[in-house]
C-alpha cells in the first residue's frame, strides 16, 4: 500500500488538499500532485499530515 | 522489431495503439482500462514492427497485477524501442515514470499526449527543449485525431535502428552511491535490464527483482540490508521514498524549464463535480442516470424484438408449410432459423443500446465517480468502490468483468468480486430476462429479477464477508476529468465488444439449436432432460426445460433459444405459467457461469476457485429460485 501511495504522490512533505468526502462515512477525494485522487477512510487514517 | 507502449492510466495509449491497429484494445476514461496487453503489427519506413499495448501504469513499482505486467513485460521481452505516452496536462506526473523508464537502458521516445487538452488549458510545453534536457526525442501528439501518430513511430523507428539508450538522471550522492555498490557487488553477465535500474529497484525493495538477483547472488540481501540501514540513517526516511522525492524534484525542475501556463481558463469540472457527487443529489442523479439507462434499454430493446420476432415466426410457419414438417430437414432448417432469430431479435436489440450507452458513461469519465460515491455502500457486502467497474460492466459481459478485477490490489477482494460478478445479469441473460419475464410478464417483474438479484448478491457478500472478513486497503483511484466522448471511440468500442457475440457466440448458438433439433427429432433430449431433473422438479418446471439447461452452460442465451426448441413453440407464455418463467430466468441469471467465464476465471484465479465459484453458484442458484417460488406462493 506503501509503494502505491508513493506512486501516486503521496510523499512525505507534498500538500495534500481535502476537496470533498463521500456520505455514509465514504471516500474522500483529495488533490496532490495536481492530481485528485479518491481514498478511502481505511487508506486515508493511514496518512499523517499537518494542518496548514 | 518490437515497439512497446508504456504510459500512466488514461494517458491515451490504447487510443494511440488503436489509432494504429484498426478497433483492437478497448479504451475509456478510467484508470486500468487495459487489463492485459494487445499486439499488433505497424508499418514503418517500408518495414514492419510489432507493437505492444501495455496496461497503464503510474511507475514501475508493480503494485498490482495490471502494473505488474509491465515490468515484467519490459524484462522477459526484447523490446526494441519504448514509446512513453504522457498526458500533456499532467507534465509532472507523467515525467515521473519517464524518468524511470530511461534507466532500464532501452532506446526510447516520449510522446506528449492530449497537446489539445492542454492548450485549452492555457498550458505550453516546449518538446524542443524537453528532448534536450533528456536526451532523447520527444513528439507533441493529439492521439484521438491522429496528429503526430507517424512522426512517433517514424522516431521510435529510427532511435530503435541507432540502439540510442538514454543516459538516466543522476540522483544524489547518497543514493548514487548505494547504486554503486550494488552493481559492483552483483555478478558480471547480460542482464534483460539495465543493471542501473535493477540496483534501483533493489533498494525500492522490488520482491520479485530481489529474489531473482539473491538467487545468483546469494548474500546481496544483506549488502542491500545495509545500504538500506545507512539510507535511512542519514535522512530518516526510507529509501523508497527518498528515490520517489529525487525523482520527483527533477521531474518538476523539467517541468518549470519546459511549461509555461498562460491564462487558466475556468475549470467547469469542480461546478460540475459539486452537483455530480453532491451527497444528496449526486445520489438521485445516479439512481436517474441507471434508472434512465435502463429504460432506455428496454424501450429500444422491446420495440425491435417484437416485429423482429413476428417476422421469424412468420417464416418459420412459411417453411414448415412449403416443406413436409415431418423429415429432419425442415427441422434442422427451423432449428437454425431459431438460432438465427435468437441472436438478431433477443439478443441484439438490448446488447447494442447497452454498450453504447456504457462506453458513453465510461468515456465522459461518469464511471469513477460512481465507484466514489457507491463506495460506502460496497462496502456493505465486504468490497469498495472499485469493484463497482467490474459490477457495471459485468451487466454486459461476464468475460471483461473477470478480467477487471485486477485493478484491486487485494486476492480475496477479486475472488469475492468475481464470485459476484458471475451473478450478475450479463446481456446475454438480460436477453433471457427481457425476452421471456419482461416480454410476458411486464417490465415491472423484469425490474423485480434484478432487485432479487441484487438482494441475492448483497446476501451472498455479507455471508462471504462473514468467513473472510475485508482487510484490504481499500478505495485507491484517480479521479479522471470529463471528457467528451467522440462518437467513434464509443461505437468502435460496443462494435469491439459487440464482434465477439456475432462472430463467437452467434455461430454456436445456431449450430446449437440445430444440433438440439437434431435430438429432438431423434427423441435423445428426454435422456439429457434427466441430467437436470432433480432440479426441474424441485423448481417445478416441464422436465424439457433441462436440455436448455445444459445448453445455457455454454451460452446463457441458448437457454431461451433452445427452450423455444425444447418446447416446440416461441409462444412461451401459452406453455409455460408466470410462475414458471420467473423461477426458470430465476434460475438461469444465477447458475454456472457460462464456459468462457469459467475460463476467464481460471486463467484470472486459478482452477480451483473456478471451481468453488461454479459451485457457490449452482447452490445459490436453486436457493434463490426457490425463494422466487415461495415469493409467487405468498404474494400472487
Amino acid at each position: 500500500m506503501q509503494r502505491r501511495l508513493t506512486q501516486l504522490g503521496f510523499l512525505p512533505g507534498n500538500k495534500v488538499r481535502i476537496i470533498r468526502a463521500a456520505p455514509f462515512h465514504g471516500p474522500l477525494l483529495l488533490e496532490v500532485e495536481g492530481r485528485e485522487i479518491v481514498l478511502g477512510r481505511g487508506v486515508a487514517s493511514h496518512i499523517f499530515v499537518e494542518y496548514i | 522489431m518490437r515497439f512497446a507502449l508504456v504510459g500512466q492510466p488514461n494517458c491515451g495509449k490504447s487510443t494511440l495503439f488503436n489509432q494504429v491497429a484498426g478497433y483492437k484494445a478497448e479504451t475509456g476514461n478510467f484508470a486500468g482500462t487495459t487489463v492485459k496487453f494487445e499486439e499488433t503489427k505497424v508499418r514503418v519506413l517500408g518495414d514492419v514492427a510489432e507493437l505492444v499495448d501495455l496496461p497503464g501504469t503510474y511507475s514501475l513499482l508493480g503494485t498490482n497485477p495490471a502494473e505488474r505486467v509491465v515490468l515484467d513485460y519490459l524484462i522477459a521481452k526484447k523490446v526494441n524501442a519504448v514509446i512513453n505516452v504522457i498526458d500533456a496536462t499532467h507534465l509532472i506526473q507523467g515525467l515521473l515514470l519517464t524518468l524511470e523508464l530511461m534507466e532500464m537502458g532501452r532506446p526510447m521516445v516520449l510522446a506528449i499526449n492530449m497537446m489539445d487538452e492542454a492548450s485549452r488549458q492555457g498550458l505550453k510545453i516546449d518538446g524542443k527543449k524537453l528532448s534536450e534536457l533528456l536526451g532523447i526525442p520527444v513528439l507533441p501528439m493529439i492521439a484521438t485525431r491522429g496528429q503526430g501518430v507517424r512522426e512517433t513511430f517514424i522516431q521510435a523507428y529510427r532511435t530503435a535502428k541507432e540502439k540510442k539508450v538514454p543516459q538516466p538522471q543522476k540522483y544524489g550522492d547518497e543514493i548514487e552511491s548505494a547504486v554503486t555498490d550494488i552493481k559492483s557487488k552483483m555478478k558480471q553477465g547480460r542482464f534483460p535490464i539495465s543493471r542501473r535500474a535493477i540496483a534501483v529497484k533493489l533498494l525500492e525493495g522490488d520482491p520479485g527483482i530481489t529474489k531473482k538477483v539473491e538467487k545468483k547472488n546469494p548474500g546481496i540481501i544483506d549488502i542491500i540490508q545495509g545500504h538500506l540501514d545507512t539510507l535511512c540513517h542519514h535522512s530518516s526516511r526510507q529509501a523508497i521514498w527518498m528515490v520517489a522525492t529525487e525523482r520527483q524534484k527533477t521531474a518538476r525542475d523539467l517541468s518549470q524549464k519546459v511549461s509555461k501556463q498562460g491564462e487558466t481558463h475556468f475549470t467547469i469540472r469542480d461546478k460540475l463535480d459539486d452537483f455530480f457527487l453532491h451527497p444528496i443529489f449526486g445520489y438521485i442523479f445516479l439512481l436517474l442516470v441507471l434508472g434512465g439507462f435502463f429504460i432506455l434499454v428496454y424501450g429500444i430493446g422491446n420495440w425491435l424484438e417484437e416485429p423482429l420476432l413476428s417476422f421469424f415466426n412468420n417464416l418459420t410457419d412459411l417453411i414448415l408449410n412449403l416443406l413436409n414438417a415431418e423429415g429432419l430437414l425442415p427441422q434442422l432448417i427451423v432449428g437454425a432459423i431459431q438460432g438465427i432469430s435468437g441472436g438478431l431479435a433477443i439478443v441484439l436489440p438490448y446488447l447494442v443500446p447497452f454498450l453504447l450507452g456504457l462506453g458513453f458513461l465510461e468515456d465522459i469519465g461518469y464511471l469513477t465517480r460512481i465507484a466514489f460515491l457507491s463506495d460506502a455502500l460496497m462496502h456493505k457486502i465486504g468490497l469498495h468502490g472499485k469493484a463497482i467497474v467490474p459490477f457495471i460492466l459485468g451487466y454486459g459481459c461476464s468475460v471483461p468483468a473477470i478480467m477487471s478485477t485486477r485493478i484491486m490490489e487485494d486476492k480475496r477482494d477479486r475472488l469475492l468480486s468475481a464470485a459476484l460478478v458471475t451473478m450478475i445479469p450479463c446481456a446475454a441473460r438480460l436477453s433471457v430476462i427481457f425476452g421471456l419475464v419482461s416480454f410476458y410478464l411486464g417490465p415491472w417483474a423484469a425490474l423485480g429479477i434484478y432487485f432479487l438479484n441484487l438482494f441475492v448478491i448483497a446476501i451472498t457478500g455479507k455471508i462471504f464477508t462473514h468467513f473472510l472478513p475485508e482487510d484490504s486497503p481499500g478505495l485507491i483511484l484517480e479521479m479522471p476529468v470529463y471528457r467528451l466522448p467522440t462518437l467513434r471511440t464509443i461505437t468502435a468500442k460496443a462494435w469491439f465488444r459487440i464482434r465477439e457475440f456475432i462472430f463467437e457466440a452467434w455461430p454456436l448458438l445456431i449450430v446449437g439449436s440445430v444440433i438440439l433439433a437434431a435430438l429432438n427429432y431423434y427423441s435423445i433430449t428426454p435422456y439429457l432432460d434427466k441430467i437436470f431433473q432433480p432440479f426441474t422438479w424441485a423448481l417445478g418446471l416441464p422436465s424439457e426445460v433441462g436440455t436448455p439447461l445444459i445448453f445455457g452452460i455454454f451460452r446463457k442465451e441458448l437457454s431461451l433459444i433452445m427452450l423455444a426448441q425444447a418446447l416446440g413453440t416461441t409462444n412461451f407464455g401459452a406453455v409455460l405459467t408466470p410462475e414458471q418463467m420467473f423461477s426458470y430466468t430465476v434460475f438461469v441469471v444465477f447458475y454456472i457461469p457460462c464456459i468462457a467465464t469459467m475460463i476467464t476465471i481460471k486463467n484470472e484465479l486459478g482452477a480451483k476457485n473456478m471451481w468453488l465459484i461454479t459451485g457457490l453458484s449452482m447452490f445459490v442458484a436453486i436457493t434463490a429460485a426457490l425463494i422466487s417460488r415461495l415469493l409467487f406462493f405468498l404474494f400472487i
